[in-house]
């Protein structure tokens, strides 16, 4: 079933030759929508009966969660690129060709990422995320789309490459315990013998994972090519980097950060992670309100968010694994939210500065409404997802004894929400600079449906939303 | 008292085949150039001529120019007491630590570096410079290498070393390749050999060596060339007896015998490099010397880690 | 004195061999040197990972031998090569740090990952050479990182790029005796995908910016 997954990615992609430029855009977004449909079967199957462990491919509750996110994001991203392809007049139809097939095989490696968990795999679909992504962010061809684009290959092939010696060294730890082959590599297979592998051996290939998978994932150090690339590239790729991408490389850290709490080594990777995010969150909050280009502010409060998503999991404690994870998915919906309305401001308006911009309500009446929900919704507000998730963190950070970390985050998140007022309600209020434009319907339903999403799962989380976390979290592992 | 004269022995064959050598490549170098070139024993010729010529000392020189020279010489001929010729009993085989035969090698480049400088004219000045500069680059790559020898055969005297490596109980480790080019370098950086200095100009702006000894006349510029050509077949010395130990026998005369065909063997890539390359430009050799410097510290870690 | 050489020492030279030429890189100072010595320093290591096939008797890495010949040593190079005599007009590499003092840092790395993994990794079988050559992956893959790092033209970073994966592979080969089939051709692939879509962005990045000194790429700060 899981197959299917990638079969209509693979569908998609051939079939863009044979397509004329209107009907190409509503058939890819069907296709997405079949994946849709194919996640809430999985979802169910999963439900009744319990994780899948193949060969290859994998299910179980951790998995779900991102199969979900990458679908459903995937889904309204189509959708949206629908308007916004219509909206960029300039584009000729062979560049939105290479468009929908950069997309789809990027869609088609983040499905086969998160479908699997098999660390080989994993890291074979992240290079591959790496280089369908590239041409997306040159889309545009400018100096400055080059340059983001240079930047980014070159920093996140260097993380990678580190990323696979650290998991060449968890297979060289493994391999004496039960032998070579595919196998392996496979989460499944290394938890059950994770106390056996050398602990100095883990530690150091724990640091070259977090250096490596962090680098694409956007924490600190290594974040540099994060702004310049979620900024430069065409809207609809900026909200699937932002939310999903990311989504997914915060999968693979999970995965081998299960294998290492399990292994007990805890202590040190559960503080490694934390502070990394602290710093992270820290480095985020002082770009943010300096920022003049709205989506370079999105692409900083996407890198705050992966820190505080490290920082809940470095926590180690029930609340905060299970936070960790409400956020990736608070987060993927909220970014997604933000980045579109902000895409459909740029379409209309064609500058990316803040000062520029006022009045957003008299020009864009539905995308400002939903641009200021946003607003309020990305930087912890309730009743959005994300408050919860951020308040659980909190309060774990306070019960666990990590006092004077959470005082520093909850300041950091106070002087990122001041960042985000003063720049966005800047734009939203006072007279108007431009005049008004006409909203494309298809750019306003998905924004509308993450709201709908964002504000629901906020105010009631299903049970079974609710059971398949608790299962994720016991499956990641506990440290208290 | 026996190993006292053949100690004596190995140093009086060591001065007399110097120049000998050093006529040997140049002759190889004219013969593959397609010149007839001077005969090998012309280098004997030209130090018996020097001798005969009264020195002309500039008058702003001081008594550093007259004790310049012995001091180079001596420094030589005791560093060539070092290293065994044909015989692992030399003169210092007593001591013969690897660190002092480096240090006393380096006093008779500070010399020479001392008496450049002391003319006053500005070209002794910049062969000075250029050598320091070559030297401080050098003479830790050379280190690097004798520490390789050391620690593999655990003493750091040379005589103990070369026994050692002739006992048949001894595998040549491969990485000992790199640790050979390293010293090929640091042979040709230390002698003034192309590519990092041409022997034969005469142009003052490109020389190194030459230009330090410019102002050097009679018996003085005489030492000076003796103490190059013993230097030379010094380097070529550590190289064959040290290096790759084979041909040897325990008969002495024998020995003689194979080790001037050692020396000639190991001459000859000399005389084939200074025919293909021309010399660097002079920012470009700390380059070639820290690369040198690279292949002795790899030799270096595959040995010994 | 003997001249046996084992098969370790033999396969322990010509990883040596392999950093010797990743160091030669980062003095060079033209642009095509580097490339050969990029393809000097594959054919290297294509014919250690040969050489290692005997020693581990593992019979994959055949295959992979083949690979990195055939992709690194004569594929990629040859791409480079035409992207070179297309793109370039000023063949000099631009450092950040010069050229002597490069080498010095990499003869730092070489100590330094030396250091690291003397004390982490034993293996009782065979006197030390897993250890070696997995230190000298170690060193070329710093190399790499710093060849990406201090120097200023795209391709030169390119090559740092290769050379970092380079020595991964070099890592694998010792510790592992090669990843499993699949993974390794994922691998092989995603490189060699990678080092063509970087060199079809340095074409865009010529065409916006005239040259390809990547020092003139900073116009996206805060």
């Amino acid at each position: 079933m899981i197959t299917l997954l990638l079969l209509t990615e693979l569908i998609g992609i051939v079939v863009i030759p044979f397509l004329d430029f209107n009907k190409n855009k509503y058939i890819q977004a069907f296709l997405q929508f079949i994946n849709v449909v194919i996640f809430l079967y999985l979802f169910k199957s999963l439900k009744t009966n319990g994780p899948y462990y193949g060969t290859y491919f994998t299910l179980d509750s951790l998995n779900i969660v991102l199969i979900g996110i990458v679908s459903v994001v995937g889904f309204l991203t189509y959708l949206y690129s629908i308007g916004y392809l219509e909206k960029e007049k300039s584009l000729k139809e062979s560049k939105i060709k290479e468009f929908y097939l950069w997309i789809n095989t990027f869609m088609f490696s983040m499905l086969l990422l998160v479908s699997t968990s098999n660390l080989g795999i994993m890291w074979v679909s992240i290079e591959a995320t790496t280089l369908s992504t590239t041409f997306l962010i040159s889309f545009y061809k400018n100096k400055t789309a080059v340059e983001a684009s240079w930047k980014y290959i070159m920093l996140c092939s260097l993380g990678i490459a580190l990323a696979l010696f650290g998991i060449i060294l968890i297979y060289f730890g493994v391999i004496n315990i039960i032998g070579g082959g595919l196998y392996s590599l496979d989460w499944q297979n290394i938890m059950p013998i994770a106390d056996k592998i050398d602990k100095n051996l883990l530690k150091i290939a724990f640091v070259f994972v977090l250096v490596g998978f962090g680098t694409k994932m956007g924490l600190a150090p290594l974040h540099f090519w994060l702004p310049d690339a979620h900024s430069e590239a065409p809207t609809p790729i900026s909200a699937l980097m932002s939310s999903v991408l990311l989504s997914c490389s915060f999968y693979t850290i999970i995965r081998i950060f299960s294998i290492e709490s399990k292994a007990g080594i805890g202590a040190f990777t559960y503080d490694t992670m934390l502070y990394i995010g602290l710093f992270s969150i820290v480095l985020a909050s002082i770009f943010i309100p300096r920022s003049r280009d709205y989506k370079r502010l999105l692409a900083y409060s996407t890198m705050e968010h992966m820190g505080i998503l490290a920082f809940s999991l470095g926590l180690g404690s029930f609340e905060g694994i299970f936070a960790s994870l409400l956020g990736l998915i608070a987060h993927a919906l909220t970014k997604a939210l933000m980045f579109m309305s902000s895409g459909s401001i740029l379409v209309n308006l064609h500058t990316k500065s803040i000062k520029d911009i006022k009045g957003l309500f008299k020009i864009l009446p539905i995308t400002a409404t939903f641009l200021a929900v946003g607003v309020f919704a990305i930087t912890g507000a309730p009743p959005f997802l994300l408050f919860i998730s951020e308040f659980l963190t909190l309060i774990s950070a306070f019960k666990e004894g990590f006092i004077w970390q959470g005082i520093v985050v909850l300041l950091a998140l106070s002087l990122i929400f001041f960042g985000f007022i003063e720049s966005f309600f800047g734009m939203l209020t006072r007279e108007p600079t431009f005049e008004q434009k006409k909203e494309h319907m298809f750019m306003l339903i998905p924004m509308g449906i993450l709201i709908i999403l964002i504000v629901g799962l906020g105010l009631f989380i299903p049970n079974d939303i609710k059971s398949l976390l608790e299962n994720a979290v016991y499956t990641i592992g506990v440290r208290r | 008292m026996g190993n006292i004269v053949i100690g004596i022995l190995q140093i009086v064959i060591f001065i007399a085949l110097a120049p000998a050598i050093k006529g040997f490549i140049h002759k190889i170098k004219l013969n593959l150039r397609g010149q007839k070139g001077p005969s090998i024993l012309q280098p004997y010729k030209d130090l018996i001529k020097l001798f005969r010529k009264e020195p002309v000392i500039s008058k702003d020189a001081s008594f550093i120019s007259k004790i310049a020279p012995i001091v180079v010489l001596l420094a030589t001929i005791i560093s060539a007491s070092f290293i065994p010729i044909f015989s692992p009993n030399t003169l210092l085989s007593f001591t013969g630590d690897v660190i002092a035969f480096m240090y006393v090698l380096g006093l008779s480049t500070f010399f020479i570096a001392l008496y450049g400088l002391d003319q006053g004219s500005s070209f002794g000045g910049l062969g000075s410079a250029r050598e320091m500069t070559i030297a401080s680059l050098a003479e830790p790559t050379l280190m690097m290498i004798m520490f390789t020898f050391s620690l593999e055969y655990g003493t750091s005297n040379i005589s103990e070393i070369f026994v050692k490596a002739h006992s048949h109980s001894f595998n040549v480790p491969i990485a000992y390749v790199f640790s050979l080019l390293a010293l090929f370098f640091v042979s040709m950086a230390e002698n003034a050999r192309i590519p990092f200095d041409n022997p034969e100009t005469h142009l003052e702006l490109t020389m190194v060596h030459e230009a330090m000894i410019l102002e050097a006349s009679g018996k003085y510029l005489a030492i000076f060339e003796l103490s190059s050509y013993m230097k030379l077949l010094l380097f070529i010395s550590i190289a064959s007896n040290i290096f790759l130990p084979f041909l040897y026998s325990s008969n002495m005369l024998l020995n003689i015998l194979f080790y001037i065909i050692k020396v000639i063997i190991f001459s000859i890539p000399i005389a084939l490099l200074e025919l293909s390359v021309a010399k660097f430009r002079f920012f470009r050799i700390p380059d070639l010397l820290m690369i040198s410097f690279a292949l002795a510290t790899l030799g270096f870690v595959l040995y010994y880690v | 004195m003997n001249l046996n050489i084992s098969l370790s020492e033999f396969v322990e030279f010509m990883a040596a061999l392999s950093l010797f030429f990743a160091i030669l890189q980062t003095a060079s100072h033209r642009l095509d040197f580097a490339i050969k010595t990029y393809t000097a320093q594959s054919i290297a290591l294509s014919i250690t990972m040969f050489l290692s096939v005997f020693y581990y008797f593992d019979y994959e890495l055949i295959l992979s031998a083949v690979l990195t010949l055939l992709i690194k040593g004569i594929l990629i190079p040859f791409v480079m090569k035409k992207i070179t005599d297309k793109i370039v007009e000023d063949e000099n590499v631009k450092p950040f740090v010069n050229f002597t003092y490069s080498v010095l840092i990499c003869i730092f790395i070489v100590i330094f990952s030396f250091y690291i993994t003397s004390n982490t990794f034993y293996c009782s079988t065979d006197n030390g050479t897993m250890q070696k050559v997995l230190a000298i992956g170690l060193s070329i893959i710093f190399v790499g990182i710093f060849l990406m790092l201090a120097r200023k033209k795209a391709l030169i970073q390119i090559i740092g790029f290769l050379t970092l994966e380079n020595g991964i592979i070099l890592g694998a080969t010792s510790t592992v005796k090669g990843l499993p089939l699949i993974v390794e051709i994922g691998v092989f692939f995603d490189v060699f995908v990678g080092a063509i879509m970087a060199g079809i962005l340095i074409f865009h990045i010529k065409d916006t910016l005239e040259s390809i000194d990547t020092s003139k790429l900073s116009d996206l700060k805060e």
